[in-house]
């Protein structure tokens, strides 16, 4: 079964077309506030149908529940690909959203039941890392996938076509799981028990400061980068077509195959990148002395990283904005274990399946709000005429990444010396 | 480009890095399987490597 979830990893993450989204959009006509309102759709899709999606896979399974999610995925590919019209994409994302809902959380929960029903639950760490580094591989690969479809199709469309095979392979792969992962037996629960299992979890969380802050961490790091990280795209395609005639040589190459030759090896780096970070993060965490001490630093490296980021998009300076985003994705890696461990720290007492999803809801109003407000002020900083119209994109993470630094060092003044 | 090109750029790219990553990590069973570890004798053989050995 470990292979069937592995391989479930690896051909969820042919996602070809995601580091090229953005461009896709661009190319399709729409300006970045529309970009910011498509994603706030996914979001708002993903959090409205969170909680019934979680009941449907109680009362109906989870293999169905999986099935319905990657159909969804396969019907919003299409829509992507043949979209000609705003509303279609706008469709799309709806029913990526969909697809979300139903996946997130779900696939974890099958695992998990997985092990606990042949008494393996303490290998829950292992066999989740295991499978999840090949997901990461899936990553790495579908990169190099996908910048030769889009060097040599020159264009963006195939790349949303070329994702659905192995979606309906992973459709084919659910269908060797076994009946018992749906766990029938145990007892179901309805949308409104659901929904009490919530306002518990708030309650609970409300009461202590710690994890209120948790929630607070999580918005503002999680979410704000789930809103900016996919500027690197717009950046790196500006910064191809101004290299291109130093030494990306041809004139003969469009803008889109320009971009494609810069994006595919970034992307491919930054997987890498972000793999290896995801595997350290324990041990930075240990060499800083403790969770909340390596979170206070990673929250002085998001004001650097921000900083730089604010200044490399105002005076234009591309290759200082790509490096800005690069390590962003690292330090997220190293972030978001940190934090999961955190809310296990802080949150004894709480079911830690719904403290996760109330987090991740809260991460996702995060990035709902911010990603049209975000993709609206590059609107403006473009019409400004600004030399580098990115720094909104910076000057947003570092507003945030300041504001949770100071009240850090006010909140925690002795985590150093108690190793907290 | 016709038409054409861009499903055999999709096919290629399959090839060349889809199906071998697939390989790989079918392989990775097997060869757990082969080098005897863990629960490979019933043919688990990505679980026995997950394990490690016993």
């Amino acid at each position: 079964m470990i292979f069937r979830f592995s391989l479930y990893g690896f051909l969820k993450n042919q996602r070809y077309f995601e580091p090229f989204l953005f461009l896709a959009f661009l190319e399709k006509g729409l300006d970045f506030t529309q970009i910011g309102l498509l994603i706030a759709v996914r979001e708002l899709t993903t959090t409205v149908l969170e909680i019934p999606s979680g009941a449907v896979a109680d009362v109906f399974g989870r293999r169905l529940s999986m099935m319905l999610s990657f159909c969804a995925y396969i019907v919003s590919f299409l829509l992507f690909g043949f979209a000609v019209d705003t509303w279609l994409l706008y469709a799309g994302m709806l029913l990526y959203g969909v697809g979300e809902a139903f996946r997130t959380g779900t696939h974890k929960a099958m695992i998990f039941a997985w092990l606990r029903d042949r008494g393996r639950e303490q290998e829950r760490l292992r066999v989740y890392g295991y499978t999840r580094s090949w997901s990461k591989f899936g990553s790495a690969a579908s990169v190099l996938l996908a910048a030769p479809i889009v060097l040599f199709s020159d264009s963006y469309e195939w790349i949303f076509f070329a994702a659905i095979p192995p979606y309906a392979l992973n459709l084919i792969n659910f269908f060797g799981y076994p009946r018992d992962l749906d766990e029938a037996h145990e007892q179901q629960r309805s949308p409104g028990q659901v929904m009490r299992q919530i306002r518990r979890t708030l309650a609970g969380a409300a009461g202590r400061p710690r994890l209120r802050r948790l929630f607070l961490e999580s918005m503002g790091f999680d979410g704000v980068f789930a809103a900016t990280k996919d500027y690197l795209q717009p950046v790196l395609e500006a910064l191809a077509i101004s290299i291109a005639a130093a030494w990306l040589a041809s004139d003969d190459l469009s803008d889109i195959q320009r971009s494609a030759l810069l994006v595919g090896p970034v992307y491919f780096l930054l997987h890498l990148l972000s793999g290896v970070a995801s595997r350290w993060s324990h041990r930075v965490s240990d060499a800083s002395g403790g969770e909340d001490r390596v979170a206070r630093r990673l929250w002085a490296g998001s004001v650097l990283v921000f900083a730089l980021l604010t200044a490399a998009g105002l005076f234009g300076v591309l290759i200082g904005a790509v490096a800005a985003f690069v390590t962003l994705h690292v330090l997220h890696n190293l972030w978001r274990p940190v934090l999961i461990s955190r809310m296990d720290e802080h949150g004894s007492g709480i079911q830690g399946a719904s403290l996760l999803s109330v987090e991740s809801q809260a991460r996702r109003v995060a990035t709902m709000i911010v990603a049209p407000l975000l993709g609206y002020a590059v609107d403006l900083a473009t019409a400004a005429g600004s030399p580098g119209p990115w720094w909104p994109v910076g000057g947003v993470g570092l507003a945030c990444s300041l504001v949770f630094l100071v009240t850090a060092r006010a909140r925690y003044p002795n985590t150093a010396s108690t190793g907290m | 480009m016709d038409a054409l090109s861009p499903l055999i750029l999709i096919f290629l790219g399959y090839t060349c890095f889809l199906l071998p990553g697939l390989a790989v990590l079918s392989s990775a069973g097997e060869g757990a399987a082969e080098g005897g570890e863990g629960a490979a004798k019933d043919g688990e053989g990505v679980e026995a490597l997950v394990r490690g050995p016993a």
